[in-house]
């Protein structure tokens, strides 16, 4: 039985398409002709065509089927197949479910999705109920909410920036429907992108429940959604004197090359542009170099948008983040060998930065802070250097017990009387140990040290793995303090080749910690085995085990930042301040994944959980499945009709054999 | 329409002939052998053709270069200049590129044709020819001369006109009329087309015993009768004017003004004692011919 996608085009086709044969119908017919003089012509009645001849009826009887072959064309003719008739069925509890996450906002899929689910409550006299999930929080209208307000709430629905989660329609979905009714139906709006479903648990909706699926914002072409691209990391580190670098990592989710074109926007205006090649699912890096200014913050961005415009971009602050900061302790008299282990120490500190942001700055206000009992400092790091009476004089063991405690990282050398040093650490119980004997008494011991091997389970094994570890030297030191003994609450991170503790560690529940060297700096002899083996054992002790960079917090949509007793939730991609924090929120990179499930992946994704016959996946195919369309018969019969019609009724040749007037 | 005298004559044959002067030499000689008066041989400078020497005759004539190859007395004989000028005066207006259906060839062509088939007669006769082709502007002006290279000339300059631009008449006859040579024959090859006023004004030198002027109007059949159709949006070849009608419908009364038109021209020529002929594109071009040379040899007496 045919039918009409858009009936109302058939009343207009009429009305367009009456005058238009009546137009034809009688219209005059003029052929252009050149004339020597047109002095003596004078303008005449000229015979209407459309009265001349039998024949004409015939062209307009041609031109009236021509005339109904586009109205009809314009109306979406298909034809649908007799479908058996079925049962009548109790009217069904319907719950449609649209999935919000951000890849919703590309391909058209939110578009498809609620053009469908308007039709189907157009469509349909079932009660429905109305759940949107996928941006991380679901939004619920129970079930006989009116179909007017339902449709309206639908055209207002906007797609969210948190990562998608379908499990959300799992566990709510058996809430909504009333406890009696015996049809229960789900109808699932979604792209079905991977990341969203594949690890959705389907087990609670075994039982009475029909779902629909219908798979949106999936284009026909064979590429798919392969068009996007995508901006994954965006970074901005110094780049010398006075200029920033921005660079960014494009990746290209399509199976072909592309060039494409990113742009740099500072202030509003496009700063530089770059032509990037990007390799078939591949990525590509790309960098600026920019002057710093008063200006705080670019964008980088694609020029030109593709189907998922949503992550073409990024912005970042263009600020520098603030430093770590550690700071010294040591007698205020200091002697030569305490100035010298100082002076090691800060540069090895100070060097242990990355090329970026991500620095250590020497603070001695805040060690002085620290020194004084004031809690509030910022001090990551504390070395106490030349650790001895002096230390106990200025009573300092609370202020580092309490430094320790609040999550601060203490790292002390022994002072010249390594035995003041060690007592001084037992009797604050910060590590109990006795030791042997001072390796070369007060003398320099000019021989590195090697050390041994490191176990797979130490914390520094990762560090010196490999062959570097062989020949990896500690340094040249002096006063090593052989210790024996040991607490077992004391871990020793690293041993000489002969057993030997060549530092000491405790951890507090604060994360603070407390590392002892037993042995005070040389590098009078080479800083060479310093850089190489020292530098990175000093960084790796101190690093925390959750430790990032200190480059401004990246959170994604939906995470939360939390500082001092504030916290701030990101909600959407951008660049925002928060206290005394530079925040960057971005698009969350899973949401950029192209891969959406297949028709015969949805028995894999419901597992054993769901029977075959309670889950129809249906798309929008479906549909058209049972309706077969005619507008490409009715494409060609109007071709037919139309080339006929001009065949038939263009003027009447005033050629004769091969001559042709004028 | 007239039964030609050959096939030679028709211009729907002629038209293949591209080289106007070898077109001239096909229909005088050719088709219409002794249609022209025999050359008047004497003392002139373009050579003409040897002949027997005959006793008494001036050694001087004798060609000596020919006896000494030939051992055998001929005279040369020589083209005797008339001392008469013929000016061909050609509309090369775009109407004048006008074609009908039927037509073998355009206005333009058909004056081309008949130009050169009197001006090959005229050459024939010792007349000195001279071309004056016109349309907004002059477009070709040829002095009249003499010979065989000039001939050469005329004809050349005949095949090369094209229809263009809109006909400026009382212009460009002003500034034929102000540098005509003495005893001249002006023939005009023109359509006429809307100079009935203008042009009996202008050929008032035809008064003058040492002028003659002779109007050739050259139409197609089609100007005189519409062409067929039922409805046409007739489009000025010479201006942007359209008119859409039925031709059938003003047939009658189109042709009603036409002749009109040629006999107020008829006699406006008369009255400037211009003689005036009406050519059509399908006549051959015998009849025009004797036309020509019956005035011609009138004009000599």
């Amino acid at each position: 039985m045919i039918e009409f996608g858009h009936p109302a085009a058939l009343w207009t086709g009429l009305a367009i398409g009456f005058p238009i044969l009546a137009h034809m119908a009688y219209r005059r017919i003029t052929e252009k002709y050149s004339f020597s003089s047109i002095r003596f012509i004078v303008p005449s009645q000229i015979p209407r065509s459309g009265r001349r001849t039998p024949t004409d009826k015939l062209l307009l009887l041609l031109r009236i089927i021509l005339f109904v072959a586009i109205t009809i064309l314009l109306a979406d003719p298909f034809w649908i197949n007799p479908t058996k008739p079925t049962e009548p069925q109790e009217s069904p509890e319907v719950v449609l479910a649209i999935d919000l996450s951000p890849s919703m906002g590309g391909w058209g899929g939110l578009v498809e999705a609620k053009e469908i689910a308007t039709r189907i409550l157009d469509e349909s006299s079932d009660i429905f109920g109305l759940l949107t999930f996928g941006d991380g929080s679901s939004q619920e209208w129970h079930i006989g909410t009116e179909v007017s307000e339902l449709k309206k709430e639908i055209a207002n629905l906007k797609h969210g920036w948190r990562r998608g989660n379908a499990q959300t329609i799992i566990e709510r979905i058996r809430s909504l429907f009333s406890a009696n009714v015996s049809r229960k139906q789900l109808i699932v709006f979604s792209d079905m992108q991977k990341g969203d479903w594949q690890s959705v648990d389907f087990s609670s909706l075994v039982g009475n429940l029909e779902v629909e699926f219908y798979q949106v914002g999936v284009p026909d072409d064979p590429e798919g959604r392969g068009d996007n691209r995508s901006l994954v990391e965006t970074k901005v580190v110094p780049a010398g004197p006075g200029k920033v670098r921005v660079w960014t990592i494009a990746r290209n989710w399509s199976g072909r090359k592309r060039e494409e074109q990113l742009e740099l926007v500072v202030g509003g205006e496009v700063e530089a542009n770059q032509t990037v090649v990007l390799p078939p699912s591949g990525s590509s890096q790309v960098q600026f170099i920019l002057p710093t200014s008063e200006i705080s913050q670019a964008t980088i961005r694609f020029s030109e948008p593709d189907s998922l415009p949503l992550d073409d971009q990024r912005t970042v602050w263009l600020k520098a983040p603030p430093p770590k900061l550690f700071g010294f302790w040591s007698n205020s008299v200091e002697d030569e060998s305490t100035k010298m282990e100082r002076n090691f120490l800060k540069v090895a500190v100070e060097s242990a930065g990355d090329n970026g942001w991500n620095r250590w700055e020497e603070s001695t206000e805040n060690a002085d802070g620290v020194r004084l009992g004031q809690n509030e400092q910022k001090l990551e790091l504390l070395l106490i250097i030349g650790m001895g009476a002096w230390f106990e004089t200025e009573k300092l063991g609370e202020n580092l017990s309490n430094f320790l405690d609040s999550g601060g990282i203490a790292i002390m050398t022994p002072g010249e009387i390594f035995g003041e040093t060690a007592s001084i650490l037992r009797d604050s119980s910060w590590f109990d140990f006795s030791f042997v004997r001072v390796a070369g008494g007060a003398s320099f011991n000019r021989n590195p040290f090697r050390i041994a091997s490191l176990g797979d389970r130490s914390r520094l094994s990762s560090l010196f793995s490999g062959n570097a570890s062989r020949d990896l030297y500690l340094t040249s030191i002096r006063k090593f303090g052989i210790l024996k003994d040991l607490d077992e609450s004391i871990e020793v991170p690293i041993r000489d080749r002969e057993g030997r503790p060549l530092a000491l560690l405790r951890e507090y529940e604060s994360e603070g910690r407390l590392i002892f060297f037993p042995f005070r700096m040389n590098n009078f002899w080479s800083d060479l085995p310093l850089r190489t083996s020292f530098l990175p054992l000093l960084m790796e002790l101190v690093r925390r085990e959750d430790s990032r960079d200190k480059t401004w917090p990246v959170l994604e949509p939906g995470s939360s930042f939390v500082d001092s007793d504030e916290t701030f939730v990101a909600e959407k991609p951008g660049v925002y301040r928060f206290g005394g924090k530079w925040l960057e929120v971005v698009f969350p990179p899973a949401e950029s994944v192209v891969e959406t499930l297949e028709k015969n992946d949805f028995p894999d994704v419901s597992g054993d959980s769901l029977s075959a016959n309670t889950i129809s996946s249906r798309d929008l195919n479906n549909e058209s499945n049972n309706r077969e369309s005619l507008w490409l018969w009715f494409a060609i019969l109007v071709a037919i009709l139309l080339t006929g019609e001009m065949l038939y009724s263009r003027p009447k040749s005033l050629t004769q054999g091969n001559q042709i007037y004028s | 329409m007239l039964a030609p005298d050959t096939d030679l004559l028709s211009p729907a044959h002629l038209r293949r002939i591209e080289d106007l002067s070898l077109l001239a030499r096909v229909v005088v000689d050719g088709a219409m052998p002794g249609i022209h008066r025999s050359l008047k041989q004497g003392r002139g400078s373009e050579f003409f053709q040897y002949r027997p020497y005959e006793s008494g005759e001036d050694l001087k004539l004798v060609d000596w270069k020919v006896f000494a190859k030939r051992e055998e007395l001929v005279t040369k004989t020589y083209q005797e200049d008339t001392n008469f000028n013929l000016l061909f005066v050609l509309d090369t207006s775009a109407s004048m590129g006008f074609s009908g259906e039927f037509s073998p060839v355009s206005k333009l062509k058909y004056a081309s044709m008949l130009a050169a088939c009197f001006a090959y007669l005229a050459y024939r006769q010792g007349d000195r020819v001279g071309l004056f082709a016109y349309s907004d502007s002059v477009q070709n002006w040829i002095r009249p001369s003499s010979g065989s290279a000039h001939f050469g000339k005329i004809t050349s300059a005949l095949s090369n006109l094209k229809p263009a631009g809109k006909n400026n008449h009382e212009a460009c006859w002003d500034q034929l009329v102000a540098n005509l040579p003495g005893k001249t024959m002006v023939v005009f090859l023109a359509d006429f087309l809307e100079a009935e006023e203008v042009l009996p004004e202008r050929l008032r030198f035809a008064l003058s015993s040492k002028y003659e002027a002779l109007c050739l109007q050259i139409l197609d059949r089609e100007e005189q009768e519409l062409p067929k159709g039922d409805a046409l949006r007739f489009v000025e070849m010479e201006g942007d004017r359209e008119i859409s009608t039925s031709p059938a419908n003003i047939r009658r009364d189109y042709q009603l003004k036409m002749e009109e038109f040629q006999s107020r021209l008829s006699e406006n020529l008369s009255v400037v004692s211009a003689e005036f002929e009406s050519f059509f594109t399908d006549q051959d071009l015998g009849f025009a011919l004797r036309r020509f040379i019956g005035i011609r040899n009138q004009n000599l007496r």
